[in-house]
């Protein structure tokens, strides 16, 4: 399964790189911003998308609203912090699949790999 | 059980509060059993639990409060005055009340009272005191509580069995109660059930529904003028599809129905006034229905009522153009009436709840009354303890009722503004008999509100996120003065505006956190009543003193301080005190003090638990360290004694002889250093072998919000708590250098290790240039200096926690979000001073304290 992962924190795409090899998804492409995160999809054309919300450039929001005008399959994942919470109701409205909250543990991030991709193939 | 969640939740929070009161009274009435208040306090305490819990036909639960009642009614009489075996027949009965309520929340079935521990009770309550039992039978008696298997150790009497009857027979009537509930019409209300992170974001989604329909309305009213269609159809649209995918993400299958109808309705334009007048009533009844099920949304209910109809109809009338007859409605026809056509009911939701009250609170008030109808002929002289007393009396009723009907009123009106009907049925010409009895209570209750935790939690989130967005703004206000945009009365203004934003901040936060502070009373009033069994169980006097209970700390520090304190006191009523005997040979007084003190310091709260006990044994704790390989004999014999105490609390480490069931499995004390670390707090610990312990644990405040120095190691930034940041230096060469090939630096005549930032955190590393700056950093006794690139400044972060994320990313407590928007971790100083003094050493840390001098001697 191929999956982009969309995060400026070149810290947080470590920790999450690494958390989803142990999870074992090799197939990683990561992206810095909305825009970078655009092309690459592209170009990449991945299963599944796990996307930071707060970046440069263009944010994660943004890039949903931008993304699902052209792709409504996908499965898109906000990571988010906490206190971005109250706004998560906006992507979801933007056609988010699932999200996980910042700082997330292994587990919780599998749990909603697995949730996501179960749902996309249940459509 | 049929009953609301809602309602077993608040009888959960308001008995739980009385029983958690219950410990201490009864430990303080011990001491003083004629005391008339006390006495009168806590037989109202558990009057009050029993009317509540035969309301929700807690049989169990009923039985024995009911039984502790009666005990000490007879107390209160002056028939009977309790002594230390009534006391603990009383104590258990609370114990298995609060097993009764522990049960309640897991959804289990109630435990069953032993019937020993009632009957006795039930003695006490006609006016026979047990003798002086041996606290093992109340033990016993407890003990069987927990397990409803064992059989009865003593049949009871005759007329006690009777008494049994009579208070299982009068709960009876309110077990049948549920089913007065009238049957639920073709409308399901359904708990919510969602995942956490789903269920969440359910207020938010509830407050977004409710502009989102408002919204919708707006754009129907556009919709409904030939010029304007178009434009409400494309607003219709956006709002209808982004509401199915909410439905969608949320799984709320009739909501995803309702928004697919709006989206329907919304991509028809060619509609004429016929068309018009049956569909609008229609589109109006369904933005009635998502209105209906996001209000039950707020209440974690899921509704669920048939619709079918009612989108069929609007599908039918989109594609045919025209109803069947009998669902046509007139002209100008209501929202209710359209829905009514199209088998969608909406119940009068006033009339719903009162039915269900009001046939539960009449055979319940009877219940009540009787058991407690025994005559009372004592003669009591002051009015006040006339109006308590007075429930002795047939009037008892009405207070009950009183009590019923408030239990009824809250969660019902929570709903629905149906409840007030309850209020009124139930005329109170006596309530100013129960008010007399409740004075202290009400008057408090108009001062106070009771606020969701979960709300204050939401709050100081949004208060976080402030805090962030204003130390952004500053940041912002800065970087435009550093490159001179603008001239400079807008800077000058800026500068004004942020500098106000940055006091109100300060103030809002300094508000919210007050709002979560909660005095340590709150868990200081437990401990009495765990003194007072210790003491009981292992035969010794103990009294403990409570001092500063007062201090108020923020809930998530009380919460983590409970079982530190718990342990340390155990500790000390088990290891520390001496028996009697023992105490008065040594020339103390028989009775052992504990201290428990709580005091402020700065933004730290210092908690301290001192004993006049026999002290930590050197010899002991030292025997014990060299046998565990934590130091050798040398080792031991440089140690100062202050060194060697701290050996308890390494992990599993006890000296205990025996192990008893109170302590001494080793388990203890490094639980204790781990716990208080983890709310960034510290344990010292100060002991005279024959005098006695006292243990001084330092906590902050509170700890979400932190101020830190932000630092930059490599490419990455992180951010120091400042309360550990002793100074920093810039050091020079002739002050570094390495024992054992780790690096130190010497700081005046101390020679401190020194950790590299960059080495630390697994980042590529840096020349020595590039990380001039040596942050000393300390954690009690500890100092370490911390290599970093650059020093960014002071800042106020948000803690966020990290859980299991930790060990991966090195020594750090958590992350933040900067003023710049990105995400730093928060470096953890105590493990970054444990990782110090492994590296330095290469050993173990207990081993390192023992051979630090010498070594740097060289």
């Amino acid at each position: 399964m191929k999956i982009l992962l969309i995060d400026d924190s070149k810290t947080m795409r470590n920790i999450q790189k690494s958390v989803l090899t142990q999870l074992g998804y090799s197939q990683v492409e990561e992206a810095c911003d909305g825009n970078d995160a655009l092309s690459k999809a592209a170009k990449f054309g991945p299963d599944l998308i796990l996307c930071d919300w707060n970046m440069p450039n263009m944010d994660g929001l943004t890039f949903v609203k931008t993304f699902r005008q052209t792709n409504k399959a996908t499965p898109v994942i906000m990571v988010t912090t906490e206190s971005e919470k109250a706004r998560v109701i906006e992507a979801i409205k933007a056609g988010v699949n699932n999200y996980v909250v910042k700082p997330f543990t292994p587990d919780l991030l599998a749990q909603r790999i697995q949730e996501t991709m179960a749902k996309r193939a249940a459509a | 059980m049929s009953f609301d969640q809602d309602i077993i939740q608040d009888f959960l929070t308001e008995s739980g509060e009385l029983l958690e009161q219950l410990d201490q009274d009864l430990v303080v009435l011990e001491g003083t059993p004629r005391d008339p208040e006390m006495l009168n306090r806590v037989f109202r305490a558990l009057h009050t639990i029993k009317g509540s819990a035969s309301f929700l036909a807690l049989t169990n639960l009923v039985e024995v409060a009911h039984a502790a009642e009666s005990a000490l009614n007879s107390a209160r009489a002056g028939s009977v005055v309790l002594n230390k075996a009534a006391m603990d027949l009383i104590l258990g009965a609370v114990d298995v009340l609060k097993r009764q309520f522990d049960n309640l929340r897991a959804g289990e079935d109630l435990v069953k009272a032993d019937e020993q521990l009632v009957a006795g009770l039930t003695a006490i309550g006609e006016g026979r005191v047990p003798a002086a039992a041996p606290a093992a039978v109340a033990a016993a008696a407890q003990m069987a509580a927990a397990d409803r298997s064992t059989p009865a150790l003593a049949s009871p009497q005759p007329e006690i069995a009777e008494r049994n009857e009579i208070a299982a027979a009068s709960a009876e009537p309110a077990a049948d109660a549920p089913a007065a509930r009238p049957g639920a019409s073709a409308i399901e209300r359904l708990p919510l059930r969602l995942d956490e992170s789903k269920s969440s974001l359910i207020e938010y989604l509830v407050s977004d529904l409710r502009e989102t329909i408002a919204q919708a309305e707006e754009a129907l009213g556009m919709f409904q003028s030939p010029e304007r269609r178009s434009g409400g159809a494309a607003k219709l649209t956006e709002i209808g599809e982004s509401m199915l995918k909410s439905a969608r993400f949320f799984e709320f299958e009739q909501m995803e129905k309702l928004a697919e109808a709006i989206v329907t309705v919304a991509g028809e334009q060619e509609l004429n006034d016929a068309m018009m007048t049956q569909l609008m009533p229609r589109v109006h009844g369904v933005f009635e229905l998502i209105r209906e099920q996001t209000d039950g949304l707020a209440y974690a209910t899921l509704i669920k009522r048939p619709i079918d109809g009612l989108c069929a109809s609007i599908r039918t009338l989109l594609t045919d153009g025209q109803l069947d007859p009998q669902h046509t409605l007139e002209c100008g026809a209501t929202p209710v009436k359209a829905l009514a056509a199209d088998g969608v009911i909406i119940e009068d939701r006033d009339a719903r709840p009162d039915a269900s009250a009001a046939p539960m609170a009449q055979p319940v008030s009877a219940a009540d009354a009787e058991p407690v109808a025994t005559p009372d002929q004592t003669p009591l002289p002051e009015p006040a303890t006339m109006a308590a007393a007075r429930p002795l009396t047939e009037s008892a009723i009405t207070p009950a009722g009183n009590d019923l009907a408030s239990a009824v009123i809250e969660p019902v009106s929570a709903q629905s503004a149906g409840g007030s009907t309850v209020a009124s049925a139930q005329p109170a010409p006596a309530g100013g008999v129960a008010e007399g009895g409740e004075n202290k209570g009400g008057v408090q209750a108009d001062q106070t509100i009771r606020v969701e935790v979960g709300r204050l939690e939401a709050l100081l989130n949004l208060v976080g996120e402030l805090v962030l967005q204003k130390n952004r703004l500053s940041a912002i206000a800065r970087s435009a003065q550093a490159t001179g945009v603008g001239t400079h009365e807008f800077h000058e203004t800026l500068g004004t505006a942020t500098g106000s934003l940055d006091r109100v901040t300060s103030d809002i936060q300094v508000a919210v956190m007050r709002t979560r502070m909660q005095p340590l009373d709150k868990l200081f009033g437990r401990y009495p009543r765990l003194i007072r069994d210790l003491a009981r169980k292992t035969g010794k006097e103990i009294k403990l003193a409570i001092e500063g209970g007062h201090t108020e700390v923020d809930k998530s520090v009380i919460e983590e301080l409970g079982d530190p304190l718990v342990h340390i006191l155990r500790n000390s009523a088990d290891h520390g005190i001496e028996m009697p005997e023992e105490r008065v040979k040594a020339g103390k007084p028989a009775c052992g003090t504990i201290t428990l003190s709580a005091s402020h310091e700065g933004s730290f709260v210092q908690v301290r638990i001192k004993d006049d006990g026999k002290g930590l044994s050197r010899s002991r704790i030292g025997k014990k360290a060299v046998e565990r390989g934590l130091v050798t004999e040398q080792g031991l014999a440089q140690m100062s004694d202050a060194d060697v105490y701290k050996f308890i609390f390494a992990a599993g480490f006890s000296t205990a002889e025996k192990v008893t069931d109170l302590s001494g499995r080793g388990v203890g004390m490094d639980v204790v250093r781990t716990n208080i670390e983890k709310i960034k707090g510290s344990v010292d610990l100060a002991s005279t072998e024959g005098t006695g312990t006292t243990i001084t644990i330092k906590i902050p405040l509170t700890v979400a919000i932190l101020t830190a120095m932000m630092v930059r190691i490599g490419t990455e930034t992180y951010a120091v708590p400042l309360a550990s940041v002793v100074e920093i230096v810039k050091p020079e060469g002739a002050q570094l250098s390495s024992i054992r090939g780790s690096p130190v630096m010497r700081l005046r005549d101390e020679v401190l290790p020194l950790l590299d930032g960059c080495e630390v955190f697994d980042l590529p590393p840096s020349k020595r240039e590039e990380s001039p700056f040596a942050v000393i950093l300390s954690m009690g006794d500890k100092r370490v200096g911390l290599m970093v690139t650059k020093l960014i400044g002071q800042q106020e972060v948000v803690i966020k926690p990290l859980d299991e994320m930790v060990d991966r990313a090195g020594p750090v407590s958590g992350a933040t979000v900067r003023d710049d928007g990105g995400v730093s971790l928060i470096v953890d100083v105590a493990r970054m001073c444990r990782l110090a003094e492994e590296r330095v050493m290469g050993r173990p840390r207990a081993e390192t304290r023992a051979h630090r001098e010498p070594a740097l001697m060289r």
